[in-house]
């Protein structure tokens, strides 16, 4: 099977430059045959690539340690699910599952996309192929084959690493590489459609979907990371402003920029050059992400994964870059301006500023993850830039983004009045002040916290006033229920209102922030029977007894599980536990140690708080424990965000109850592509 | 009670009362002497902790300074959350010695950075070149907002013709939300 995995990734290399010359070329134009070729080209690359991916599971599945890949990453013992998710635990099984899933993606852009832009489909397959056959080249030629073998084969295999046999590794991967790679397909229309000078907005409406896609995938990949990270690690917190964290974040901010302008364009004509530009970047910074995670080059607790692969990333990020940038350039003076910005009381304007701090925010946080390397550079010394900089960086502009949340649905397009602007942000302000004084009676006096609060609750009226308004207009038409009429508005222009419930969702993450203002940690070390004592934000007290520690074997590992008895203000509340894990690996018929051992935190969750008790070790070999108590006020709501942001998400690219058509204006950008006459590409 | 907590719990308690049968060295969790573990190697081995380790004062003060193991966290982070590294105990105990010696948190702060290099702290000192990494995002940002502003400002200048009535502006998108549902509906109606 590795022949096969081994032909395949060469059979998928060789046809995947084909579809690469021939589709950005454009001597398809002139042979009709030669742009079905690059297409159907396409479609064998994923034939290809899924016969090396079935032939790296067969290999994991069937324990063949002969392969270094397999014999690294897995081990006799280790649970199926993560024998199944050791595809992508490594650095080249998840090359490979890169290279699949952006062929899976290329080949549905072909199948999928309306008929009446066929023209942009052989440049679209010509740049998913180029970026296919880079991901294929680093297997082949950049040492990260992951069907090489071993000149022996072990009896059993490494196993994987504690930390990532943790279901939330097996579904966060793959989230975030479907985010990621899915940023291909706009930006292959991108370029498809500069190569192509077909730059009317026929390749926006190709691609809305597939950015909502990415830009969701994004967002589920990144809140599943921070709930593995709050799980998994046990350091009591969900964000850190790991390099690797940050790489995941760049790109899911200008995708949000993006989403946000790209409206201005459709409707107005406008931001024509700074939509492609975003597009590029984007895709720009999905792979300087991917060349953070695998180069090493900046420290980070994420990098398993750690090669000298990362410089293929950074002689590509500089390529594709120098290739898009200039290609925009020479597209530059096709791509003026439909329309002025009349006012900058306009949602225009808002949307611009709203674009203005997304793109701030992702510049400060590549600007602080690059900074060490520049520091070094010129100063030649090391810095750490961490936490402490990124907060005081971005909770200020975090702020003025959850502002211009509140403000861009409220102002009309085009120019709004002062009458206008009073009726709309009276309900909104009103909220928004009463949210403050309420913190305010609540003793809370940290004036982030306060200002983040109050703007949040800003943003709440402004949602709750549209529904509220649109429900009721339908209401009156139809004597709907209210909660019936909300319902179908919805239905009716899903795109807004699914965006609007979006932003709670993204109201919820900020309120959960501000929880960790209030965070309390606590050590203890606590013979059985004895107590300590743990006073929460909210003023309850946790009683938390120690019941002793026991220790038994499972699958792969010896557990030792400290338990906790815990009381609130003197209720109990029942058993909580916190574990170690010792892995282990069979060699010679003996149990052998494989990792140190690792840390399973016990979490209660609940609204207002979370109470999170790490088993920090033993003292003396003995059952007297050291804990870590730590208690999280509002954690639950980062995840309940989460959910609100998918299904808002959901709603936003379900098909059909679309929004009304754009209405035709003079030189109009909203020209279907269809009407265009066939364009010489370059 | 949370149901994970509970399976947690009882997967954790009920091999105890298999070893309470097999076993009366072993006392059970919670009675009488504190025993020894089955396997010690299994945990790692943990220092007492202190009052001091509970001190916000010197919890803040080691989030201030980086642990210089690798892991890219700081001291108090790391010493109690990657239980493997034998580097942040020792700078705690470097933070404990030189606190109960009398010296400020600044002074602490000034003494890794002596020993460590600058790569100490857990955010670079905001002077010289350091300003940069602080101030070029904001500067960025407020230069940029302000051309922005400055354009939209000329650029939505008093036009020869007066403006529309903002009631009234002549698209769909500039009715507010109750007259857009409204819009929305009838159009919707025609269509079906």
């Amino acid at each position: 099977m590795t022949l096969l995995g081994t032909f395949a990734l060469w059979g998928a290399w060789l046809v995947g430059l084909w579809g690469a010359v021939v589709g950005l070329s454009g001597r398809w134009q002139a042979r009709p045959e030669l742009a079905r070729s690059t297409v159907r080209s396409v479609h064998a690359v994923l034939l290809l690539l899924l016969v090396a991916a079935v032939a790296l599971w067969k290999g994991l599945v069937t324990h063949d340690f002969n392969i270094e890949y397999v014999a690294a990453y897995t081990s006799r013992d280790l649970p199926d699910y993560y024998v199944f998710s050791a595809f992508w635990a490594g650095q080249k099984g998840s090359l490979l599952f890169w290279a699949v899933v952006l062929s899976i993606f290329s080949s549905l852009a072909q199948a999928l996309t309306p008929r009446r832009y066929a023209s942009l489909m052989p440049y679209v397959a010509g740049v998913t192929s180029a970026v296919i056959v880079f991901f294929v080249t680093v297997m082949v030629l950049g040492g990260a084959n992951p069907f090489e073998r071993l000149p022996f084969t072990p009896e059993d295999g490494r196993g994987l690493n504690p930390q990532l046999q943790n279901v939330g590794m097996v579904i966060h991967p793959p989230m975030l590489y479907l985010g990621y790679i899915g940023i291909t397909i706009p930006f292959a229309f991108a370029i498809a459609a500069l190569l192509s000078r077909r730059l009317d907005t026929g390749w926006l409406h190709a691609i809305r979907k597939w950015t909502l896609v990415s830009w969701l995938f994004l967002a589920i990949g990144i809140t599943l990371g921070m709930w593995w990270a709050y799980v998994e690690l046990g350091w009591g917190g969900y964000w850190a402003w790991d390099p690797v964290e940050n790489a995941s974040l760049l790109p899911w901010l200008t995708m949000t920029a993006f989403l946000h302008s790209v409206m201005i364009q459709e409707k107005r004509g406008m931001l024509k050059r700074w939509n492609l530009s975003l597009i590029v970047g984007t895709f720009l910074l999905s792979i300087f992400g991917t060349f953070i995670t695998r180069s090493g080059v900046i420290a980070s607790v994420h990098s398993f994964t750690q090669s000298n692969v990362g410089y293929f990333f950074l002689a590509f990020l500089l390529v594709a870059g120098v290739y898009s940038f200039t290609l925009l350039y020479t597209r530059w003076p096709s791509l003026e301006p439909d329309a002025q910005l009349e006012s900058m009381a306009s949602r225009e304007a808002a949307f611009l500023f709203n674009n203005l701090i997304l793109v701030g925010i992702a510049f400060s946080v590549l600007w602080g993850t690059v900074f060490p390397i520049l520091s070094e550079a010129v100063r030649g010394t090391k810095i750490t830039v961490g936490p402490p900089f990124f907060n005081r960086v971005n909770i200020p502009l975090g702020l003025a983004l959850l502002a211009l949340t509140g403000i861009g649905p409220l102002i009309a397009w085009r120019k709004a009045s002062v009458a206008n602007l009073r009726r709309q942000f009276t309900g909104p302000l009103v909220t928004g002040a009463l949210v403050g004084l309420a913190v305010v009676a609540l003793g809370i006096r940290d004036t982030y916290v306060l200002m983040a609060l109050v703007l949040s609750g800003f943003v709440a009226g402004t949602v709750v006033q549209e529904f509220y308004r649109g429900a009721r207009a339908r209401n009156r038409m139809h004597g709907e229920p209210h909660a019936l009429a909300a319902l179908r508005l919805i239905g009716r222009n899903r795109r807004r209102y699914g965006g609007y419930v979006v932003h709670v969702g993204i109201l919820f993450y900020f309120v959960a922030f501000t929880g960790m203002a209030f965070k309390v940690d606590q050590e203890a070390t606590l013979k059985p029977g004895e107590s300590t004592e743990v006073v929460s934000p909210y003023g309850h007290t946790y009683r938390l007894t120690h019941m002793g520690v026991s220790q038994y074997d499972e699958l792969n590992r010896t557990v030792s599980a400290a338990t906790v008895q815990v009381a609130r203000n003197g209720k109990a509340l029942g058993l909580m536990s916190s574990e170690k894990r010792q892995h282990f690996t069979m060699r010679g018929g003996q149990r052998s140690k494989s990792f140190e051992p690792s840390t399973e935190v016990g979490i209660r969750s609940d609204l207002r708080e979370d109470l999170y008790i790490v088993y920090a070790g033993s003292v003396d070999g003995t059952e007297e424990a050291v804990y870590r108590f730590t208690i999280n006020p509002l954690v639950w709501w980062v995840w309940f965000g989460g959910v609100v942001l998918v299904i808002g998400g959901i709603l936003t690219m379900w098909p059909g109850g679309g929004p009304l058509p754009a209405p035709a204006r003079p030189r109009d950008a909203g020209r279907s592509a269809e009407a265009e006459p066939e364009l010489v590409g370059s | 009670m949370n149901r994970r907590a509970f399976l947690r719990g009882s997967a954790a308690l009920a091999p105890l009362l298999v070893v309470r049968a097999g076993s009366a060295q072993q006392p059970l969790p919670g009675e009488g002497e504190t025993g020894r573990l089955r396997d010690p190697s299994a945990v790692q081995r943990r220092d007492p902790t202190s009052e001091l380790d509970n001190d916000a004062y010197i919890q803040a003060l080691e989030k201030r300074l980086k642990c210089n193991c690798g892991c890219n966290l700081d001291v108090y982070t790391c010493r109690t959350t990657d239980f493997t590294c034998q580097t942040s105990p020792a700078l705690h105990r470097q933070v404990m010695a030189l606190h109960e010696a009398g010296k400020t948190a600044d002074e602490i702060v000034a003494d890794f950075v002596g020993r460590y290099g600058e790569e100490a702290l857990m955010a670079p000192k905001p002077e010289g070149f350091n300003l940069a990494g602080y101030l070029v995002p904001g500067v960025l940002i407020v230069l940029v907002g302000g051309l922005l502003a400055w354009r939209l400002t000329r650029v939505s200048a008093p036009r020869p013709a007066p403006a529309p009535e903002p009631e009234a502006p002549g698209t769909a998108d500039a009715l507010t939300a109750e007259e857009r549902a409204l819009l929305d509906d009838a159009l919707a109606r025609v269509e079906d």
